[in-house]
């Protein structure tokens, strides 16, 4: 959640970026937009894997970098579950057994409700600028084709899982696709973003799609129904109390 | 006339002969409380570590074996187990679907992998009950009941009657979740089975994985005598094993098997080594015999004794020594051996743990007349050997040179 989240964030920001931008106010604009913003939305979240095919229809919440709340609405077997996101840690409200639980760190890279989203992935939000050293190396007009490409290592102090990210966006800093490769160089998986629209008053690509690259054919797709940015939330919206409802 | 002359050759040493002889005796004796022990501990370990657990022959689901992922299932397995049930050969099966699933008490959750059984099937295979360390084994229907491994009851706090929720993902991709009561708590012996095992219902395992009718593993043991790999081949061919591997135990798990060889092998060798310490015995008498009869033996030789004959009177002596070790070796070994299979040895107290699996610490012995005869036979052998040197030694004697020795 955090993860496209985040994306969207910078896709929003970037397009009212001036002309030529850095590297730098990429990074920047990335890890300032993540701060103090809020977001509700309601998603489709399609999961296709080799065993099993489901949509799934979601409501999220998110403030800041630390709290994010997801409820599922459909399919009925699932209706009511929560998952709720506060700093490092995941909790699920299942209505069935009206309990919550704490995911425990052993299940951390865990899937989420079966996607190909880790417990993990929902978690981390990686502060670009601070993690990543980046190069730009291709730029609209450089005869590549009409994109950014900024090639992202991991500093050699963080936490990062990934060796490598390599983010593409077009010209006017709307993301098309994120590739995540790992510490050998072998592409993990790939964000794509299509489908740019005017949502809660920016522009966003509201289809993101993660499809892992040792699966082919596999993919977890989210299309954004409705979405809002710098909403007012309920504090109390982001408590384990909460999740009960 | 020679085997004579051998056996009151014997008497003209009396103790020494004694001694020879109880030495060997000793040894025969020491082999077969040894052969006897060993016996026992193998057919424990067979019980424990295949009969009980791996059983004798597997059918999963052809892509089960390596990645053993929930979705490779058997389907049908109503049908498949009453295809089975009718075989006379079979004396036990069992069916088991796994699940790895987030355990949750009051306060906390713990990654478990509990297994759905039938529980009257489970309990005539492995004898789980007498694991059941506190309250009770499953019942017979369903009725989301979970027994679960000690250790894992206690690091999410859960005692008899309390509910727990479990929560997986199910195999159609959406989360399986629900409350079971904890009815009992086991003890196996095996890390693995007590941190993070458990069972319920196989019914109740099914709805949660949204796997109905489905297993991941029919295990079946074989009564006695039956020929795993005979048995096999018509399970193969059969309707029983559709989209499924049919394999014995020692190819799902061969590792298991080696060791159990390897225990044979170390076994022997321990035999060998004693045995073929009492054989220095009988070779230190023969060459004492041969030795002191120097003279005597040169004199046989100038009356025309020809070497071979002068050969096979010091093996009948050794044989003879042998016979009178064989006789009372058996003799005391028998009584060890009796009191090996009746009243057993206690290692230790309670129970020993060892590669995963529980051995009572008390062991009994188990008796096979055959081992007697390899025994036996065996010392016969080695010190017909022993005495072979000094025999030949003895023939080459010039007559001569002998008749002046000393």
């Amino acid at each position: 959640m955090r993860m496209f989240l985040q994306i969207v964030f910078l896709s929003v920001l970037n397009a009212t970026a001036h002309a030529a931008p850095t590297m730098a106010q990429i990074l920047d604009a990335t890890d300032d937009v993540t701060r103090g913003a809020s977001s509700h939305a309601t998603i489709q979240m399609q999961v296709k894997t080799a065993r099993y095919e489901r949509t799934m229809k979601l409501e999220t919440w998110s403030e800041g970098k630390d709290k994010s709340l997801v409820r599922i609405l459909a399919p009925a077997k699932d209706a009511g579950i929560a998952t709720l996101m506060l700093d490092e840690n995941i909790y699920n409200y299942l209505p069935k057994v009206d309990r919550t639980m704490k995911v425990p760190g052993a299940m951390m890279s865990g899937r989420w409700m079966g996607s190909h989203f880790t417990n993990d992935d929902l978690i981390k939000s990686s502060r670009l600028a601070e993690e990543f050293d980046g190069t730009i190396t291709t730029k609209p007009g450089d005869g590549t084709g009409d994109v950014y490409t900024v090639e992202l290592i991991p500093k050699p102090d963080t936490a990062v899982v990934w060796g490598k990210v390599v983010v593409v966006t077009t010209a006017d800093l709307m993301p098309q696709h994120i590739q995540y490769f790992d510490e050998e160089g072998i592409l993990v998986r790939t964000m794509r973003f299509s489908d740019v629209q005017e949502l809660g008053g920016r522009r966003v690509p509201a289809t993101m799609s993660l499809e892992p690259a040792n699966k082919p054919g596999e993919f977890t797709r989210i299309v954004y129904d409705q979405l809002e940015f710098d909403v007012a939330i309920d504090e109390r919206t982001f408590s384990l109390q909460s999740l009960k409802r | 006339m020679l085997l004579k002359t051998a056996w009151r050759n014997l008497w003209r040493q009396r103790r020494r002969s004694l001694v020879t002889s109880t030495a060997l005796a000793l040894a025969i004796s020491m082999c077969m409380a040894i052969i006897a022990f060993q016996d026992g501990f193998t057919r424990e370990m067979q019980r424990v570590m295949v009969d009980q657990r791996l059983g004798h022959i597997q059918l999963h689901h052809t892509d089960y074996p390596g990645r053993r992922s929930m979705h490779d299932a058997m389907d049908n397995v109503t049908a498949r187990l009453d295809g089975l049930k009718g075989q006379p050969d079979i004396e036990t099966l069992t069916v088991r679907l796994n699940g790895q699933m987030l355990i949750g008490g009051p306060e906390t959750s713990e990654g478990g992998e509990l297994v759905g059984v039938m529980p009257q099937l489970e309990q005539d295979f492995s004898n789980i009950q007498e694991m059941v360390t506190q309250g009770r084994y499953l019942s017979a229907q369903p009725a989301h009941e979970v027994v679960l491994g000690v250790d894992l009851a206690r690091k999410i706090e859960v005692g008899i009657g309390e509910e727990i929720v479990v929560v997986t993902q199910a195999a159609d991709g959406s989360m399986g979740n629900d409350l079971f009561t904890v009815v009992g708590l086991i003890s196996t012996g095996s890390e693995r089975m007590d941190k993070l095992g458990g069972h319920m219902h196989l019914a109740d395992m099914q709805s949660l994985l949204v796997l109905e009718d489905h297993a991941h593993e029919i295990t079946l043991v074989a009564r006695e005598g039956i020929e795993l790999e005979q048995m096999v081949e018509p399970l193969r061919a059969s309707p029983v094993s559709k989209d499924a591997v049919v394999r014995t135990w020692f190819e799902v798990e061969p590792q298991t098997s080696k060791m159990l060889d390897m225990q044979e092998t170390a076994n022997r060798l321990i035999l060998v080594i004693v045995l073929g310490v009492a054989s220095i015995v009988i070779l230190n008498t023969m060459m004492m015999v041969v030795f002191e009869r120097t003279r005597e033996i040169g004199v046989l030789k100038a009356l025309g004794m020809r070497p071979r004959r002068i050969v096979t009177l010091i093996l009948l002596e050794a044989a003879s020594l042998t016979t009178i070790a064989a006789l009372i070796g058996v003799a005391v070994g028998g009584l060890f051996d009796w009191y090996l299979v009746t009243q057993g040895v206690r290692l230790m107290e309670g129970e020993l743990s060892f590669g995963g699996v529980r051995f009572s610490g008390h062991f009994f012995g188990a008796f096979h007349i055959e081992k007697v005869f390899h025994t036996v036979g065996f010392a016969y052998v080695i010190s017909l050997v022993a005495a072979l040197w000094p025999a030949l030694r003895a023939a080459r004697l010039d007559p001569v040179v002998a008749m002046r020795h000393e």
